[in-house]
């Protein structure tokens, strides 16, 4: 078993108990000690060398030992010339090391490497542990009394002790407490010989004990010496046979063995090869594409092997391919020739080439290569965009480091999956469906590299459909470009799933400080161009203008096409009345709220605009006024709000001028978003923020869960007016750019559900709930949990949710009480649900456990259980039967003339029965039993699958289902 | 119609098509795991005329060319 496997089957044993399962944290600290174990014995030593010419191309590093006070300390220095020492920081070092990966260059891959090194030390069991470096200093110490399964070593900052030039790790063992797993590695040697032979293995050179003491010198390879591969890497000649990768400067696998399993040439060397992956253990390569591409490369090395520049290709089948008559649409499939010998006995047409004829014939001829291993079945036809281009929009070319990648935003209506392809070849290789773009067909093309393995693709997929999203609004701004017609471009997936995204979070609307108030701010966005409304004269008017307008005057006066209000419109620009559009309206009232929109007949000039209040004397309301409005307070909606806009506008202006508020600063006009709270939206009283304590105010309808604490959520007016008499600001953390999570509420709460029942008493109502979630039912009362009940026993699985009528108790009995009340009604209920699950769901297993785990003398009796199934069903038990038994909610007609047993409607949702057919008789008569129900039942189903209606699964499972009723 | 029913845990499933001729005076071996031979068997503890018709309509379900229907509700109505 590899470390990873270790990894994977310790994730897999649930012990949620222990740790929650998405923790990355356990992870990355399971896959330290995971790799810990599995490092070789003194690796660490050729990982310090690593480590060290990731900064430096040559190092000296010596390895010293003493023994004294009972201990052994082993100290293992590396010596360079580096500027870069300063850079290194040792901060999650362990962690690092977790990657190791390839890419890293400089500081970053010296700490992967330093990471390993103090990781695969701390494999030999040390006491103790230091690693110093010219910038800091760490020490790892033994902690006895560390939990299974994390990691006993503790680590802290501690000073350095190495000026410059390099860095140092010592390892400090108990003499006589030597681990296991030191003492299995070490047999009798000693530390410092055991390092020389490691060293010795890694640099490709005997290194003696002595010489490991007083300084090895390694050293990057240098490429001048070197044979290079093509664009796969180099080689070198090695002296003492075998072929070895070498990573870093230094030999870190033997290839010998997984080569030699393909190719019958004797190679050898050293190579370094980026692109070649080794296993998790770091010993072997994985057998994949680029081991071939190594292999056939090396084996071009040999003279006997290098053949000339073909005039003529041959494949398999012994067909001829004139080099001169190769045309662009030609396709030549290649195989290395190390793997024609496999190929030979399918016959393929296929052509073994040598990586220096692949790259002379890519050259030098227009034909497309396509390597053997894509010429499968599956792949083998050409993918032909005409349909996509045809019926899309586009492509927009998206900016993507790795490959071309284009965007396509499809027309039609139906088109509303979204994907993403990726094409090589000028084929379709992957294709991988992308929810968050409907209505999107993304093409990657690969240019001029093997299709690599399945999860590279998941790893590409991902990473291209963020920088699609990037760029989503320039896919809307083509799509609109594209197709001017209004109602067409609607009804296009992309289009309108980003209408339907248009919402206040989605334009990320927010106030901004504008002293002495605040301003609205927008995200902008290709949909703002949309026409929302028209004026008076025709002129159309765009969602972008009357969010300026929201900003400037506080809202958009709304009027109605069919009628005026002579003595009312305003002449005033910014007061205009606008006549919306329907889809204006439905946006208008979506993003800004129906408070921003003043319908008329209105006063458009007295409405509290975000402004200066002193220089709005029109806010002003007589003392009459003030109690007609608040008399108001409790007609119709649409009314209230006027009211209450009204009243904030006189208190507004009152307390800037010092005019009288007439009591105003204790009403509840304020409304307010308390994340908190069961229900989130209240209103509040002017008087009251300090008390509620507010954090900040944002545009209507903008609140969520996430918001930093309870904010106000008002119109630009009220906004601007609550900054300019200092009661309230936006809120110091801004909010989210993106729409805040719906969180589905059945899944938050754990677990399915299989049978809830209502909950109603003179202190509580609610619901009981038998299912997967964590037991106990949680008492609410005034938008606050309260406490967490556990019913005793055998209730004691029972969760639920109940509301308290009169507020807190004392007595906690009482509710017991209650609730046991109740959860007797629980029993029936499961027995009646169990009986309408479909037979060995899970939903009916979970049911029936939960029955028998209540003692006898609540369950009832077997025989009163039995009577009381069939009236379960209700009144019209033969059409409930039926139903039931077909799983789907059929139409049961009844046709009182017809002596056919059932007809099928064309629709297949209606069954039509005889009334006059024996089986229809006895089951509609008065006395029917239960059995004559089910014959009636069983007859009309095989009369359905005689008819072919049904197919044998779903009859087996509607007779099945027919039988459990009878139970 | 059959020579008889035993019911046994597993067994072989053959995937001929069931005919008249081939089941006629055999022995029907049932499945005991199958969801219908189930609960038929928990059904006849209580109702054992309907859970024997409800196992008969099933088989005949099975059968190629199915029988009429006519012919199964006269078995019906003179069995009970």
């Amino acid at each position: 078993m590899t470390a990873l496997d270790d990894v994977l089957a310790q994730a897999r044993v649930s012990d949620e108990a222990s740790r929650p399962r998405r923790s990355f944290t356990a992870a990355a600290d399971r896959g330290v000690l995971a790799t810990r174990r599995a490092s070789a014995p003194w690796s660490f030593a050729t990982m310090m060398l690593r480590a060290g010419l990731c900064v430096a191309d040559r190092v000296v590093a010596r390895v010293h030992t003493e023994h004294a006070d009972a201990r052994r300390r082993v100290q293992v220095d590396v010596r360079a010339q580096s500027d870069r020492w300063d850079a290194l920081e040792l901060g999650s070092v362990l962690e690092a090391s977790l990657g190791l990966s390839e890419q890293e260059q400089g500081v970053a891959r010296w700490r992967s490497r330093i990471g390993a090194a103090v990781n695969q030390a701390l494999a030999t069991g040390p006491s103790a542990l230091e690693l110093h470096t010219p910038a800091e200093a760490r020490r790892w110490t033994l902690h006895e009394g560390a939990r299974a399964g994390t990691d006993p070593y503790r680590v802290q900052r501690i000073a350095t002790d190495v000026s410059e030039g390099g860095f140092s790790l010592r390892l400090v063992h108990a003499e006589d407490a030597f681990s296991a797993t030191w003492k299995r590695w070490l047999g009798r040697d000693d530390a410092g010989s055991a390092i020389a032979r490691a060293w010795s293995w890694a640099l490709g050179r005997s290194v003696a004990p002595k010489e490991a003491a007083d300084g090895v010198l390694a050293q990057r390879r240098a490429l001048e010496d070197a044979t290079p591969l093509g664009p796969v890497g180099h080689w070198w000649r090695a002296e003492d046979g075998g072929l070895h990768l070498i990573r870093d400067g230094v030999r870190v696998a033997e290839l010998g063995e997984s080569v030699a399993a393909h190719s019958s040439l004797p190679l050898a060397g050293e190579v370094a090869c980026a692109g070649l992956r080794l296993d998790v253990d770091g010993r072997r390569p994985v057998q994949n594409d680029a081991l071939h591409v190594l292999i056939a490369w090396l084996e071009a090395l040999y003279p006997e092997q290098s053949t000339p520049p073909p005039d003529t290709l041959i494949d398999l089948q012994g067909r001829a391919h004139p080099v001169q008559g190769l045309r662009a649409v030609d396709e030549i499939a290649y195989a290395w020739p190390h793997q024609t010998a496999l190929l030979q006995a399918a016959g393929l047409p296929i052509v073994p080439l040598t990586p220096l004829q692949l790259q002379w014939l890519r050259e030098r001829t227009p034909a497309s290569y396509v390597p053997a291993s894509l010429f499968s079945t599956a792949l083998a036809q050409r993918v032909d965009l005409t349909p996509l281009r045809s019926g899309a929009v586009g492509p927009i070319r998206v900016a993507f480091e790795q490959a071309e990648v284009d965007a396509y935003v499809h027309r039609h209506a139906v088109a509303q999956a979204g994907a993403i392809e990726l094409h090589a070849f000028g084929r379709r290789v992957h294709r991988a469906e992308a929810p968050s773009l409907p209505g999107v067909t993304v093409v990657v093309t690969i240019q001029d590299q093997a299709v690599s393995e399945e999860a590279e693709h998941d790893t590409l997929v991902v990473a291209v459909r963020e920088a699609v999203l990037a760029e989503a609004d320039a896919l809307t701004r083509m799509a609109l470009k594209a197709v001017p017609d209004v109602t067409t471009r609607a009804r296009m997936p992309w289009v309108a799933h980003r209408l339907a995204q248009l919402d206040a979070h989605g334009l990320e609307l927010e106030y901004i400080p504008d002293a002495p108030g605040l301003r609205l701010r927008w995200r902008d966005d290709p949909l703002l161009d949309l026409v929302v409304a028209h004026e008076r004269d025709g002129a159309p008017r765009t969602l972008r203008e009357a969010l300026a307008r929201l900003r400037d005057a506080g809202g958009v006066v709304v009027g109605e096409a069919s009628r005026r209000w002579e003595t009312l419109e305003s002449e005033v620009p910014v007061w205009t009345t606008w006549v919306l559009t329907e889809r204006g309206r439905t946006l208008l009232d979506r993003i800004v709220h129906h408070d921003a929109l003043w319908t008329m007949p209105t006063v458009p000039e007295a409405q509290l605009r975000p402004a200066s209040l002193a220089g709005q004397p029109q806010l002003a309301l007589t003392k009459a006024r003030v109690a007609e409005l608040l008399a108001a307070t409790d007609r119709s909606s649409a009314q209230q709000a006027r009211a209450r806009d009204a009243l904030l506008g006189h208190l507004a202006y009152a307390r800037a001028t010092g005019a009288d508020e007439f009591g105003l600063g204790s009403v509840r006009l304020l409304r307010v978003y308390d994340p908190g709270a069961l229900r989130p939206r209240r209103s509040i009283a002017v008087d009251a923020l300090e008390e509620a304590g507010v954090v900040g105010v944002v545009p209507p309808r903008t609140g969520h869960r996430d918001a930093p604490g309870v904010v106000i959520e008002a119109s630009p007016g009220v906004a601007w007016a609550l900054a300019e008499l200092g009661l309230s600001s936006p809120p110091a953390a801004r909010p989210r750019s993106a729409r805040p999570a719906r969180v589905p509420a059945k899944a938050a709460r754990g677990g399915r559900v299989w049978l809830r029942i209502p909950v109603a008493h003179a202190r509580c109502y609610g619901a009981l709930v038998v299912g997967e979630g964590p037991p106990g039912v949680q008492v609410w009362w005034n938008g606050l949990r309260v406490r967490l009940l556990q019913l005793p026993s055998p209730w004691q699985d029972v969760s639920g949710r109940v509301w308290l009528r009169e507020g807190v108790e004392d007595d906690e009995r009482a509710l017991v009480h209650a609730l046991h009340k109740a959860a007797r009604g629980l029993e029936p209920a499961a027995a009646k649900a169990a009986l309408l699950a479909v037979p060995n769901s899970a939903r009916e297993i979970a049911l029936r456990r939960f029955i028998e785990s209540l003692p006898a003398d609540t369950a009832p009796p077997p025989g009163r259980r039995r009577a009381r199934v069939a009236p379960a069903l209700g009144s019209d038990r033969l059409g409930a039967t039926l139903r039931f038994a077909l799983g789907r909610a059929v139409t049961v007609d009844v046709s009182r003339l017809s002596w056919t047993l059932v007809r099928v409607d064309e629709d297949d949702d209606r069954l039509k029965l005889g009334a006059l057919h024996p089986l229809m008789r006895a089951a509609r008569d008065d006395d029917a039993t239960g059995s004559d129900i089910a014959a009636a039942a069983l007859g009309i189903l095989y009369a359905l699958r005689r008819q072919d209606a049904l197919d044998p699964e779903a009859f087996d499972e509607a007779a099945a289902r027919v039988l459990a009723v009878l139970e | 119609m059959f020579g008889g029913v035993a019911v046994g845990s597993g067994g072989v499933v053959t995937g001929a098509p069931w005919t008249e001729a081939l089941l006629r005076r055999r022995a029907v071996w049932l499945n005991a795991e199958h969801p219908v031979v189930s609960r038929a068997l928990a059904a006849y503890v209580g109702r054992p005329k309907i859970a024997a018709y409800g196992l008969a309509v099933a088989v005949l379900g099975r059968m190629e060319p199915r029988p009429e229907l006519e012919a199964l509700v006269e078995r019906w109505r003179s069995f009970t």
